[in-house]
């Protein structure tokens, strides 16, 4: 199966300053990752240079295209959402769903048509008529309706409300997504995601320091809620992290079998958020 | 994939203001001027020198011979579209305008994130609103002003007719009238080259400032003209600096507004007759004959450069 | 909705347990169509591979069966099957323990078994 993201020593400097640093990483197809990192991580830069936003250095392959040369063939088969608000406000509903329809060879307008209709949105109105939720609404419907290999999602319920954020996953579960397709997400609303979610790499200055799919992650990473009595020993073993929980010590393991900490105390898998919090401080020192 | 259909269509809708309600405005009060005017010289008696599009409206009566009324009525048919003229001062306003904000606005507001997820390449986009500046926003303007110069040209009618003069019959059997139109629309061409070194130079400027482009595509000419003639009267130097006033700034800033190559080729004055009398046939020919200088053909050079250079940017430059 | 999964086990097992639980409810009947992937990922927000997983394992073990073009459907033995595993485990390791405990207590056996049966006919 042929990656739909291919990197290696992807490089992007802003002047003297290093946002992402020599990283490589293959994409398969069919998966939904996890881009996750803290603001200023790289992970922005590293979405924007595959999608062809900005030049970089290295190579990047996205469809087997450089996203450099081939940006508009790209565009046909890669969509994204950039952002809650980014659709034009002085546009209306029926002028954005004719502009796609028209200028995208792969729009299909029945289906937008129809997850439109079960929303309040009215051919008429206005973007800078809507609430936040309306216009990730319309913007979740075009996307929708586009048959593209790969989704690109950077932060794309950031300020909404619950109500809107299950809406949106579960819409794209249930109408979109499917083995052919590869969804890259990056939010900062971790548990949200975590079951949604094949992959999960994370970005750190510049730097992937983990990159696995969710079924490595449960077999490397285990938690163990560890008694007073075994700390010293449990310390033995390297934990990756350690912190306190209701007087209890919680470790982190990485590739330490899990029968050798079980003896330890009350093991169980860990939640991306904490693990994620594990690996990045450091970070907010 | 008719992209380009699409992308105008797109860029009028988003500026149906300056586009199509503006000139329907301008139009509308030009005509009720026109008829509240005339109607005032019909029923207060006829006063000399009334000027309107060249005819002096104030002849109309019926004291007037026929040779007077061939004269009127030629002055009527070949200058009727005058009542244009507020149209197309306003066209240059509203191309500036819109060429300064076309690559400015959607960065503001990151719009251009959404656009920029869509098949749709950076060029076709440049284009699509070089090509609603130039062309679809002129060809309204004409439009429009046929639809009032028609208007005006009823209502003088209808108020020499109230002078109990019929020049119906010969202002419909002339040719000019019909022709007036097609003349004017032929100057579209010329305008257009014309007009490209503002159109690249706002546009270049639209698509690069982080801030207030305004600024930088006004300000920054004039500075560095006022730096140069600081120069010369600093160090006492002989530099001649009327050309970057003129070739520069005039040009760059100053060429979307229509008929300003009169400006650089003062226009023949044994080709209209007097100085209310605008001449469609000559408008035209005096307007092509500027295709024959250096002039307009390096500035269309220029601006078909900048406007690449617009095209460059939005494709690199690194948004949000 | 929003299940709070446990930390214990990976998803698609408690998926699958799940499943299981409804069929020894008898909430799903043999010959139900169990949901579509999509709609179970959609619902319970999951990844459709682990809601494919869990259907793959049930399949595998004769739980349900894949009808080409319609989807899973719940096997005819698939109850029994469940009831028998069932109480091979619980007569294998629960029983056992069971009986330890209540003699641990000092517990008459013979008599818990009188008091919860007149229990049960009320």
């Amino acid at each position: 199966m042929s990656s739909v993201i291919s990197a290696r020593g992807l490089t992007k400097r802003y002047g003297k300053q290093v946002a992402v640093d020599n990283i490589s990483f293959e994409i398969p197809a069919g998966r939904i990752i996890g881009l996750i990192g803290p603001n200023g991580s790289g992970k922005t830069t590293t979405l924007k240079a595959a999608l062809g936003l900005i030049p970089f250095e290295g190579e990047l392959k996205v469809l087997g295209l450089d996203p450099r040369t081939h940006r508009d063939e790209l565009m046909e088969q890669v969509c994204f959402i950039a952002d809650v608000a980014v659709l034009p406000r002085w546009i209306r509903v029926r002028e954005v769903v004719d502009f796609v329809a028209g200028v995208h060879p792969k729009f299909d307008r029945t289906k937008a048509e129809r997850y439109l209709a079960n929303t309040k949105l009215k051919p008429s109105m206005k973007v800078k008529e809507m609430s936040k939720g309306m216009i990730v609404q319309l913007h979740l419907a075009l996307v929708m309706a586009i048959d593209a290999k790969l989704l690109v999602l950077d932060e794309p319920t950031l300020g909404l409300d619950i109500l809107y954020r299950k809406q949106f996953y579960q819409n794209l579960l249930e109408d979109y997504f499917d083995e052919n397709k590869t969804i890259i997400v990056t939010t900062h609303q971790v548990e949200e995601i975590e079951h949604i979610l094949s992959d999960l790499m994370f970005i750190r200055e510049g730097r992937i320091t983990l990159s696995a799919s969710m079924d490595e992650i449960s077999e490397r990473f285990v938690e163990v809620m560890v008694p007073a009595e075994n700390v010293a020993a449990a310390k033995a073993l390297n934990p990756i992290d350690e912190r306190q929980v209701f007087g209890k010590s919680v470790m982190l393991f990485d590739g330490v079998p899990r029968a050798q900490v079980a003896a330890l105390g009350e093991t169980r898998n860990v939640g991306i958020a904490d693990l994620f919090v594990a690996k990045m401080k450091g970070t907010y020192a | 994939m008719n992209t380009m259909k699409w992308l105008l269509r797109r860029e009028f809708w988003e500026h149906k203001g300056g586009f199509f309600w503006t000139p329907l405005v301008v139009s509308a009060i030009m005509t009720v001027v026109l008829a509240v005017s005339l109607a005032a010289a019909v029923t207060m008696g006829y006063q000399k020198g009334v000027h309107i599009n060249g005819a002096d409206v104030g002849s109309l009566s019926e004291a007037m011979n026929p040779e007077q009324q061939a004269q009127f009525v030629t002055g009527l048919t070949h200058g009727y579209m005058g009542t244009g003229a507020p149209l197309f001062m306003v066209l240059g306003f509203v191309v500036f305008f819109f060429c300064l904000s076309s690559l400015f606005d959607e960065r503001k507001d990151r719009s251009v994130l959404f656009w920029k997820s869509l098949p749709v390449s950076d060029a076709e986009t440049v284009l699509s609103k070089v090509a609603i500046a130039l062309v679809v926003a002129p060809v309204i303007s004409v439009a429009f002003a046929t639809i009032t110069g028609v208007l005006s040209l009823l209502f003088i009618c209808i108020a020499a007719a109230a002078a109990g003069l019929n020049i119906f019959g010969s202002v419909l059997t002339s040719g000019a009238v019909y022709l007036a139109p097609f003349q004017i629309a032929a100057i579209i061409p010329v305008y257009i080259l014309w007009a490209l070194p503002t159109v690249g130079w706002l546009m270049m400027v639209s698509a690069w400032a982080k801030t207030k482009p305004f600024l930088w595509a006004v300000g920054a000419p004039l500075l560095i003209g006022v730096l140069l003639l600081w120069f010369k009267a600093l160090f006492g130097l002989e530099l001649e600096t009327d050309w970057y006033w003129r070739d520069i700034v005039a040009r760059g800033l100053l060429s979307v507004a229509p008929g300003s190559w009169f400006g650089f080729f003062h226009p023949d004055p044994n080709m209209s007759s007097g100085p209310d009398n605008i001449n469609a046939m000559a408008l035209v020919s005096q307007s092509w004959r500027v295709l024959g200088s250096a002039n307009i053909w390096i500035g269309a050079v220029v601006g078909s450069a900048m406007i690449f250079a617009a095209m460059r940017l939005r494709r690199w430059r690194d948004e949000g | 909705m929003a299940i709070a999964w446990s930390d214990n086990a990976p998803i698609y097992r408690q998926l699958k347990e799940r499943v299981v639980g409804m069929m020894l409810d008898g909430l799903l009947k043999p010959g139900d169509a169990l949901p579509s992937v999509r709609q179970i990922a959609a619902e319970y927000q999951l990844n459709p591979i682990t809601v494919s997983r869990a259907y793959q394992e049930l399949a595998d073990e004769d739980l349900v069966e894949k009808r080409r073009g319609l989807g899973m459907y719940m096997t005819d033995g698939a109850r029994e099957k469940l009831l028998a595993s069932e109480r091979e485990r619980f007569l294998k390791d629960e029983w056992p323990a069971m009986v330890e405990r209540i003699n641990r207590l000092g517990l008459d056996i013979d008599k818990l078994l009188r008091a919860s049966s007149a229990g049960g006919a009320q």
